[in-house]
């Protein structure tokens, strides 16, 4: 493989990243200029993309670089496999680009919408034609940031959840790329696409804390359950054509990536015993995508809105793809089958998706409707859009002679294959849940054609026209593709597998092999019966019982995982923040707080001693009373003999001078405690009530005035226990390095 | 005979003009605005003609008054101080561009005079601290900057900011209290104050007194830590940084705090020798902290509503990246450290300025009701925007080149959990950063909206910092490459990694 230097992939990228400016400027000089410009840039990074592939399909790489940019350089490097893609990136763009002239006319913020349309064209392709993993880190973030726009274009309620959802998602997703990218920075030195599997286990790093970050980061933009949360939201809101290439381009971006990492990156050659690694990766793939699709396929046929089955079906077609990346991961140098699955599944299934939404885009453009139960009927007014979709739907179905049946039997043969040579009995189960989801797609498809276009109209659609002359070309278009590679299926797999497939150490015989795919073998032909047997079935069961399937609230992911992930998130930053704020504080403070309770409760009993008026009985001294007693005897003495009293009645007269004695003085102890303890009691209460009333409100108030919180925290912390911080800080500074 | 003299000179401009100001200021209003821009610009050039000579004879040195040290005062330049000091006179000249029409209708017309005064003696007292190679002479500029700064908070007078402003002037006393003891110990065993006779009397004062030279060694960590707002000892920051003027908190977040880095990075590569740190703990207990830092900073900047606020916390989470870069003790890292105190200056710097505009125009400081400003004043909005995706590591902005540096010296001292860490605060800080970005430009305006004219001196100051971003970013090539020779010669005597 010779390589050449060569400036047209850095062309590729900046064409339509200036072109960004040219559509703004043409903005000024009215809508039909900009719309002209903007093809006019599409047009032309479509026919670059096209040279390039000219050059490149001849066998020679193409190569470029900046040098100094940011340190590492900006490289290009395009073989095979990039300028393929580019071609399919530009040639969807491109027509979707057609489409939203008549589709955004009506819109809103137009050329907001071209603009960061076009800019994210150039960072996706970039992506494709990136020569290392940085310079594909910076595309790939370009293409984030400015798809956000794209997504959130209505900027109505549920297109800015959708769009936060994407936007952090995809932070995080970036980030963990990032981390990729410094371990290979500094495991390798560089972060081109080569083996490096054997230098990060060399290092002592562990592979799989690699293969987390990257699923952590080309897992969320490829749908990957359970990153895809982000992307049942954000692709139905968006406009069509944005779903179109959101959907059928931008997730490829993450396909591409697993594609490089895990059959370059972090490959070694068979009988390594590093293969291990790479074996479990494989399988662990295999199973992401079966779930992926599974999944994917069954929210499809439980939603109703057309673009909310398209969003699904993107995630579950993708779990095909992530199935394909598996399967052929696992058997190392045998995996060529697993490798053209994938590849082949990532070009059709970008221009039958796209197909669809813009499908899905021309009918909301008509009836103004995209929920399927409140279609219905349109096949009248509409022929020539069921004509169009029919096409589309027998091309995801992989209906021989479309599209999607060539790398569909591909991915079947990748796993029967895995299964032939490695006899896990696991394999043959997975098997399975590729043909029952294959089913379900043939369902959900199904389900949007017959409940669009057939049953009876529930609105009146007589208003309804059918396409549009241009639409009618970008359509025509796609069936043209389809038709091409689905009838000349080998030729297809000749022209674009092969060569991708050789750039790669796959054992000569498989791609030999796959020369000689049996597309028209009987089993193969007839595997589109079973799809649509289990299609009917499926559909006849949510005719008669589809009313009463709801799916549970807590039994989607974002309950399951997402909410947990966030509640335990949540609870740990309170934990935290409690103890930054309170705890800690409240510790380092006890000391200096207990000093200030002490204080505080001096200077309030002083104050209500002060307050204090004596109750008002007469105090009585013991020894008054004792010689109050003696008066009494002494009287009683003298009078025995003028009137004896009895013993009985002396005794009756010093219990009630005692009782009242012990009740005054009872009185007064109890007024002693009310004033002490602050605490109002007996008739006291009232009057206590009201000055504690008085006294929260004057604290408030001063409160208020200071802009003070009356409550700790380390925002208003006092100096002094931050001295006792300092001081605790310097102690254990002392104690830790003396020890 | 200004070449030779260049560097005391550029510490005395600024100090000099700031007596003339007032001088002259009291009669004449203009005078203040002109004269201190005017300085602040010549000192500017003149730090760049410093580094000039930097980069062409590698060291300069200084003798005030032609005394050679021990006995005499040294001022030093060597790449990492001229890169600093090209951050600090860069920074303060483009924030006093920004203030020149703003900062009348902001504070109190009879203090202007007072406050550039105060502003020029503080990026004098801050060029000094970077300059000086003496302990002495930077604690006295220590103490001129942290009254200079404190002033700089209260200078509207309002309750608010006088609380800030005292509470931030006790802390620093007690910080530059304890760095005083420290010092004091340090001349008591050594009998030196010039960090190169320091350093050479050290390894003997340690032997006959070891404990005393521990002892100081954490009294100068602690007094540097609480003067730059390490966690937990950031309190006084987010009062101070939140309440004061834009300009002054733009300042005092963007350089204040980083100059007591600057002065502990002379202190653990100048003096203290690096194989002598790494026996102690003092690693472990920089990078728990810093981590601690970077979590609860970012913790605290999500919780907060108002956006000066927000900010401020954001600076105690960006302070901990630094900590974690000079803790780490390895080379990638420690260059990463020094990029990260001038890619925060620009950003905070900027952050600060355009948050001050918006809250301008809006008349609210809560985060939600700066809805819809973008549409409306773009320019500060696009610098918001580009500092905050700057912060969050977006490349090719110059947050990405500190962070990547600081990722690949975590990894490259083995300490790969702070790679993760690095990460992760990162996707907290868009957690704070891009809601204000996503309801500035896409979100309807909730508050009306003053429509004026932005100053060209403020517009011209926010896209050369929005420029400087980018470039830094971009081409950081240019000073890591300038940095790296320094840093290498710090880590070859300390044998090449732990």
């Amino acid at each position: 493989m010779s390589e050449a230097v060569s400036i047209l992939p850095l062309v590729l990228v900046l064409l339509p990243t200036l072109g960004t400016g040219a559509v703004v400027l043409a903005a000024r000089y009215g809508q039909h200029l900009r719309s002209q410009v903007t093809n006019f840039v599409m047009f032309a990074t479509f026919v670059a993309a096209c040279w390039q592939f000219y050059i490149v399909q001849q066998g020679t790489e193409l190569v470029y670089a900046l040098e100094g940019f940011m340190e590492f350089g900006l490289r290009w490097r395009v073989d095979f496999v990039g300028a393929t893609f580019s071609v399919v990136v530009t040639l969807v763009w491109f027509l979707a680009t057609v489409f939203a002239r008549d589709y955004m006319a009506h819109e809103h913020h137009q050329t907001r919408f071209f603009a960061f349309w076009t800019f994210t064209l150039g960072g996706t392709v970039g992506v494709f034609v990136a020569g290392d993993l940085f310079s594909l880190f910076l595309f790939f973030e370009a293409m984030t940031f400015a798809a956000y726009v794209l997504v959130i274009h209505e900027q109505d309620r549920e297109s800015m959840r959708a769009g936060n959802v994407y936007l952090y998602l995809s932070i995080a997703g970036g980030l963990a790329l990032l981390g990729v990218i410094f371990l290979l920075q500094f495991v390798v030195g560089a972060t081109g696409f080569e083996p490096a599997l054997h230098l990060i286990v060399a290092k002592g790093i562990s592979p799989w804390l690699i293969l987390v970050m990257l699923i952590g980061g080309f897992g969320v933009k490829a749908g990957m359950l359970p990153l895809h949360i982000w992307l049942p939201k954000a692709h139905p809101v968006a406009p069509a054509p944005a779903s179109a290439v959101l959907s059928a381009i931008m997730i490829k971006t993450g396909a591409y990536g697993f594609l490089r990492l895990l059959y370059v990156v972090l490959s070694v050659p068979d009988g390594s015993a590093l293969f291990v690694y790479q074996q479990n990766f494989g399988y662990l793939f295999i199973w992401i995508g079966a779930v992926t699709m599974f999944i994917g396929a069954i929210m499809g046929i439980l939603n109703d809105s057309m673009k909310r089955v398209l969003a699904y079906s993107s995630i579950s077609q993708m779990g095909y793809i992530l199935f394909a990346v598996g399967s052929g991961v696992l058997l190392g140098s045998r995996g060529a089958f697993g490798f053209a699955g994938a590849w082949m599944h990532m070009i059709n299934h970008a221009f039958f998706k796209s197909f669809l939404f813009l499908l899905a885009g021309a009918v909301y453009l008509h009836t103004g409707e995209l929920d399927l139960n409140k279609l219905g009927g349109l096949r009248r007014q509409m022929p020539i859009a069921l004509g169009f979709f029919l096409v589309a739907a027998a091309s995801i179905t992989g209906i021989p002679g479309f599209n999607g049946y060539v790398s569909k039997i591909v991915i079947h043969e990748a796993i029967l294959e895995a299964y032939h040579l490695l006899h896990w009995p696991s394999l043959l189960w997975l098997e399975r849940i590729f043909v029952i989801t294959g089913g379900l797609t043939a369902a959900y498809i199904s389900k949007i054609w017959l409940k669009t276009f057939f049953g009876k109209p529930k609105k009146d659609w007589s208003e309804v026209r059918d396409l549009n002359l241009s639409h009618r070309l970008v359509f025509g278009i796609y069936v043209a593709i389809s038709l091409i590679i689905g009838l000349s299926a080998q030729g297809a797999v000749d022209r674009l597998v092969l060569p991708a497939a050789n750039l790669l150490p796959f054992d000569q015989g498989d791609i030999a092999h796959l020369g000689h795919v049996p597309f028209w073998g009987r089993a193969e032909l007839l595997s589109p019966v079973t799809s649509y047997a289990i299609a009917v079935a499926v559909l006849f069961l949510l005719w008669k019982f589809g009313d009463r399937i709801k799916v549970p609230r807590w039994l989607s992911v974002e309950y399951l995982v997402y909410r947990q992930v966030y509640n335990g998130f949540r609870a740990g930053i309170l934990g935290l923040i409690y103890l930054a704020e309170t705890w800690l504080p409240s510790r380092i403070s006890s000391l200096t707080r207990a000093w200030r309770r002490v204080d505080q409760v001096t200077q309030e009993t002083k104050a209500q001693i002060k307050r204090w008026k004596p109750p008002k009985v007469e105090l009585i001294s013991a020894t008054d009373l004792m010689k109050k007693l003696e008066e009494a005897r002494a009287q009683e003495r003298e009078q025995v003999k003028v009137w004896r009293v009895g013993d009985g009645e002396l005794k009756r007269r010093i219990q009630k001078v005692r009782q009242e004695w012990q009740e005054r003085e009872e009185r007064l102890e109890e007024r002693i405690y009310d004033v002490v303890e602050g605490v109002p009691r007996g008739e006291a209460k009232e009057e206590g009530k009201k000055s504690l009333d008085e006294r929260v409100r004057e604290l408030a108030d001063w409160a208020a005035t200071r802009k003070f919180n009356p409550y700790w925290n380390t925002k208003n912390l006092g100096f002094d226990a931050w001295i006792v911080a300092i001081v605790i800080a310097l102690i254990l500074f002392v104690f830790l390095v003396l020890r | 005979m200004i070449t030779a003299h260049i560097m005391p000179l550029t510490i005395l401009l600024p100090l000099v003009g700031a007596y003339l100001i007032l001088l002259v200021g009291s009669k004449h209003r203009s005078f203040a605005r002109n004269f201190g821009l005017l300085t602040t610009g010549i000192t500017f050039a003149m730090v760049c003609y410093i580094t000039y000579l930097v980069s062409n004879q590698g060291k300069m040195a200084y003798y005030l008054g032609g005394w050679a040290p021990p006995l005499g005062i040294e001022l030093r330049a060597d790449p990492i101080t001229a890169f600093l000091l090209l951050t600090f006179a860069g920074v303060s000249f483009f924030v006093l561009l920004f203030a020149y029409d703003i900062l009348p209708g902001e504070i109190n017309g009879k203090v202007i005079t007072r406050y550039y005064a105060l502003y020029l003696v503080l990026l004098g007292s801050l060029l000094g601290i970077v300059l000086s190679n003496d302990f002495f002479n930077i604690y006295v500029f220590l103490e001129i900057s942290s009254i200079a700064a404190a002033a700089l908070v209260a200078v509207n007078g309002d309750k608010l900011a006088m609380e800030a402003s005292i509470k931030y002037l006790v802390m620093s006393t007690l910080g530059s209290g304890t760095v005083l003891m420290g010092i004091a110990g340090l001349y008591m065993v050594t009998g030196y104050l010039s960090l190169d006779f320091l350093a050479g009397a050290l390894p003997q004062a340690y032997a006959s007194h070891p404990l005393t030279v521990l002892m100081t060694l954490g009294m100068l960590t602690v007094g540097i830590a609480v003067k730059a707002a390490l966690f937990p000892l950031h309190v006084w920051l987010p009062d101070a940084h939140g309440s004061a003027p834009t300009s002054s908190s733009a300042i005092l977040s963007g350089l204040v705090v980083k100059v007591y880095i600057a002065v502990l990075l002379k202190l653990l590569y100048r003096v203290f020798p690096l194989d002598f740190l790494a026996a102690l703990p003092l690693q472990g207990s920089l990078l728990v902290m810093a981590t601690l830092g970077i979590f609860i900073g970012s913790i605290m900047a999500i919780r907060q509503r108002d956006i000066k606020k927000m900010l401020a916390y954001s600076t105690v989470a960006q302070i901990g990246y630094v900590f974690l870069g000079i803790g780490l003790f390895s080379e990638k890292a420690m260059l990463g450290a020094v990029y990260h105190v001038f890619s925060h200056a620009v950003m905070k710097s900027m952050l600060f300025l355009s948050a001050g505009l918006l809250i301008k125009y809006s008349g609210k400081r809560t985060i939600a009701d700066l809805s819809g400003l973008g549409r409306v004043y773009p320019i500060p909005m696009i610098a918001f925007s580009v500092g905050a995706l700057s912060m969050v590591g977006v490349p090719p902005l110059a947050g990405f080149m500190s962070k990547w540096y600081l990722g690949l010296g975590a990894l490259e001292a083995n300490q790969l959990l702070f790679l993760l860490v690095l990460l992760l605060s990162s996707l907290l800080n868009g957690f704070y950063y891009m809601p204000i970005v996503i309801g500035g430009f896409f979100k309807k305006e909730t508050v009306e909206i003053r429509q004026e004219k932005i100053p060209l001196g403020a517009q011209i100051s926010l896209l050369v910092l929005i420029a400087a971003t980018f470039f830094f970013g971009l081409f950081s090539n240019i000073p890591i490459s300038f940095l790296t020779p320094t840093v290498q010669g710090i880590f070859s005597a300390f044998g090449g990694g732990i």
